[in-house]
């Protein structure tokens, strides 16, 4: 179970090149960051999954939090979360294999949405095991590509929204 | 105690608050750095900073120093930021100008430096593309600034350069840069000035450690039997030497300091054990890994203290006191961490303190220190390096000086045999180890302190690599002592490949000019010294000379080593006091 830190950062690329700049730097042991739109198109939500065998989670977020464009660092830990991911997956599929390709998108919930002459697009959304799975039971049709979004995640039941962890001190 | 005098002879940039007037950008930006009680700049001009420069003209109240190379100035203003506590200012063209300060700036990430860099770039509409004197300056020096700034837009200039000053001085302090487009500098346009301390980066909410972690650390050095105090520079930024000696004092615990520590407690106290660490005293060693308990006082457990980090100090706990709350379980991990200003932290956890039992310890120390003091014995033909440096602490020290070391084998020297006991006196390169960095640090001090006695003691090796600074302190006629401590070798290296590389001497030998020569050449006074007896008469000649920098050249003994020295990686256990000598507790 990764501990999540779940970073508010301005959205913006200079912001992205300091963030991945500091954590690559800092040679922190994190990888698999998902980036997310909020509701606040100023700002673009990081989840960065750290492992805490391999690195103090609190490092990680004294680090990210020395960066001005850093709006919030929140520490996950491992609180419960929906946890979602998708994936649109390419099938190279002649139309004898539609029926079964359509079932197992159905076993999947997962819905085609492009139907080509050599190929078919299948949208999977669930848990990262659940679109693993997907993707690899696909494999045997010929998966021509695959992108993901990683995974998006949200706390389970918490009414306010992600505090603003920031001040700016008051002029003396 | 000095450092709040210091800033109170600032005028005072309020007088200047809240008024809008039109006016080109590169003037906007003037006005902000007078508001920040700018005094000097170091720098060099170019194409893309040539406005800034011809603002420059207007305001006579800021003295620009030029130097004859960017890294100079960037030193420069790291040596004015250690000597006063203000941040130092820079200012260099874009391009190569830019690219030559990320040696100091990375320094001065390193070694928690105010500076504020300064630089122009090439106009916006030229950005990207590869132009004339280009380069991507935010991008090269992200890593070694807290944070840089690009102006796209007038308006933006004022306010960056203000939240420059601000981020290189809040927490823990460091550089800032600020990048200026050409095109952005010549826009007119309406400014609003306000108030600088407006102007203040958001930090994330952290309270001061509440009651309970102060209570812990008090019990845990209540408890204590073998304590010690691990000071480092975070302990002079934040300006807390006095409480750190009251500590010491109130609860009897010994205290050893990081080479970028030295000065944060007085050396001739008896409770000092002095600098530790590769080439600290074998007592403060034996000390802080025979200790139960490390009180560390904005120090970072770098390797050069640590040695290998597994082995050190394996039965102490540790109360870690840093502004820093990512350097908290970074190396070594913390039984107590004490985030905020260590002078405050220090303040409020000095009244919950009781004394532990250290009379034992107090012992052993004792016997540590008797067994093992620093020392070399000079003889009648060649002259020690110790000697020379020794020689130059007896003859300045009621000067008081403030003292700027490059980096090798007599920076560690220095830190040895002078006796620190004043912070802000001690103004070396210790993250980076920045060979280069003593000479225009000294003129950047001398500037900051101009009442004060500044002395240089550089290498033969790192004096030719910044030597070009000289020709600004001639120019400004700084009185400043450089004392060359010529052995003719990069020492340090030499020592290595001696001890460790069976004395395959590669690349070592440096074949020197004559720096007194050369000195006279640009108009200091140059002193050549070759045998002992000349070093006394040479110190008394240099500090005689007041109108102009004297370099004095001390040809020493080629092949001395450094020690005590626990080499590179190894524990206490393996720490030399003589070649194949090693000292037992």
């Amino acid at each position: 179970m990764p501990h999540w830190l779940a970073v508010t950062v301005e959205n913006s690329v200079e912001s992205l090149n300091r963030v991945f700049h500091l954590l690559r730097r800092r040679h922190l042991p994190v990888d698999a960051i998902s980036m997310c739109r909020t509701e606040d198109p100023q700002e673009l939500r990081l989840l960065i999954p750290v492992d805490p065998a391999r690195v103090d989670p609190q490092r990680v977020r004294a680090n990210l939090e020395k960066l001005l464009c850093v709006k919030a660092v929140e520490d996950w830990g491992e609180r419960p979360l929906v946890v979602r991911d998708m994936a649109l997956v390419k099938v190279r599929a002649s139309a004898e294999a539609w029926v079964e390709i359509a079932q197992l998108a159905e076993f999947y919930r997962a819905r085609i949405v492009d139907v080509g002459p050599e190929t078919l697009i299948v949208e999977v959304t669930g848990s990262a095991e659940k679109v693993d799975s997907c993707i690899a039971r696909l494999q045997r049709f010929g998966v021509v590509e695959v992108t993901r979004s990683g995974p998006m995640a949200m706390v389970r039941g918490q009414a306010e929204a992600a505090p603003a962890d920031r001040v700016a001190e008051a002029a003396a | 105690m000095e450092t709040a005098t210091m800033a109170q002879t600032q005028v005072s940039p309020r007088i200047l608050r809240r008024e809008r007037r039109r006016m080109k950008t590169a003037w906007a930006v003037m006005e902000a750095l007078v508001r920040e009680g700018v005094e000097v700049i170091f720098g060099v001009p170019g194409g893309a900073s040539l406005p800034l420069y011809d603002a420059l003209c207007d305001y006579p109240q800021i003295r620009h120093v030029l130097v004859r190379h960017e890294q100079c100035a960037v030193h420069m203003a790291e040596g004015y930021a250690r000597a006063t506590g203000k941040p130092g200012v820079c200012l260099t063209t874009s391009g190569p100008g830019a690219t030559n300060l990320v040696t100091g700036l990375t320094d001065a990430m390193m070694d928690s430096t105010p500076v504020v860099a300064i630089t122009g770039q090439v106009p916006t509409f030229f950005m990207g593309g590869d132009a004339f004197q280009e380069a991507d300056v935010i991008g090269i020096t992200m890593s070694v600034t807290k944070h840089n700034w690009l102006v796209r837009k007038p308006a933006q200039a004022p306010e960056a350069v203000h939240m420059a000053f601000r981020l290189a001085t809040d927490g823990r302090p460091g550089p800032t840069l600020v990048d200026l487009p050409r095109d952005v500098l010549l826009t007119e346009a309406d400014f609003a000035f306000e108030d600088p301390e407006a102007f203040r980066p958001s930090t994330p909410r952290r309270p001061f450690p509440d009651e309970r972690a102060l209570r812990q650390a008090a019990d845990l050095i209540a408890q204590s039997q073998r304590p010690i105090l691990y000071v480092g520079g975070g302990a002079i930024h934040s300006g807390a030497a006095p409480e750190i000696r009251a500590l010491a004092e109130k609860a009897r615990i010994p205290v050893t300091t990081t080479l970028m520590g030295l000065g944060a407690f007085p050396e001739d106290h008896p409770y000092a054990l002095k600098m530790l660490g590769m080439h600290g005293t074998v007592y403060a060693n034996f000390a802080i890994n025979f200790s139960d308990l490390i009180i560390a006082v904005g120090a970072r457990f770098d390797d050069r203290v640590t040695g290998k980090l597994s082995a050190f100090a394996p039965h102490a706990k540790v109360i870690h006191i840093d502004i820093d709350p990512a350097e908290i379980n970074k190396n070594r991990r913390a039984d107590v961490a004490l985030i905020g200003d260590a002078k405050e932290i220090l303040r409020a956890l000095l009244p919950l303190v009781r004394p532990p039992d250290t009379e034992a310890w107090w012992r052993q120390i004792e016997d540590w220190k008797a067994r093992y003091p620093l020392r070399y014995r000079q003889g009648d033909d060649v002259i020690k390096p110790q000697f020379a440096i020794q020689m130059i602490y007896e003859l300045t020290k009621d000067d008081r000086p403030i003292v700027t070391l490059d980096v090798g084998q007599h920076q560690m020297w220095a830190a040895q045999f002078f006796t620190w006991t004043e912070p802000r006196t001690c103004i070396t390169s210790g993250g980076l180890g920045t060979m280069g960095f003593s000479l225009p640090a000294a003129v950047g001090a001398q500037f900051g302190r101009p009442d004060r006695l500044v002395i240089n003691i550089n290498g033969d090796g790192s004096f030719q690599m910044t030597f070009q600074a000289l020709i600004t302190a001639v120019e400004w006629r700084l009185p400043i002592k450089v004392f060359i401590i010529n052995n003719q070798y990069l020492g340090m290296v030499r020592q290595w490949q001696e001890l460790f590389y069976n004395r395959r001497y590669s690349a070592v030998y440096l074949a020197n000019p004559d720096f007194a020569r050369m000195a006279e050449a640009v108009g200091a006074a140059g002193i050549r010294v070759e045998r002992p007896e000349q070093v006394e008469p040479a110190i008394r000649q240099a500090l005689a000379i007041t109108d102009r920098p004297v370099v004095v050249d001390i040809l020493v003994d080629p092949e001395e080593n450094c020690f005590p020295m626990i080499p590179s990686g190894m524990t206490v256990f393996d720490m030399m006091i003589a070649p194949g000598v090693k000292a037992v507790p």
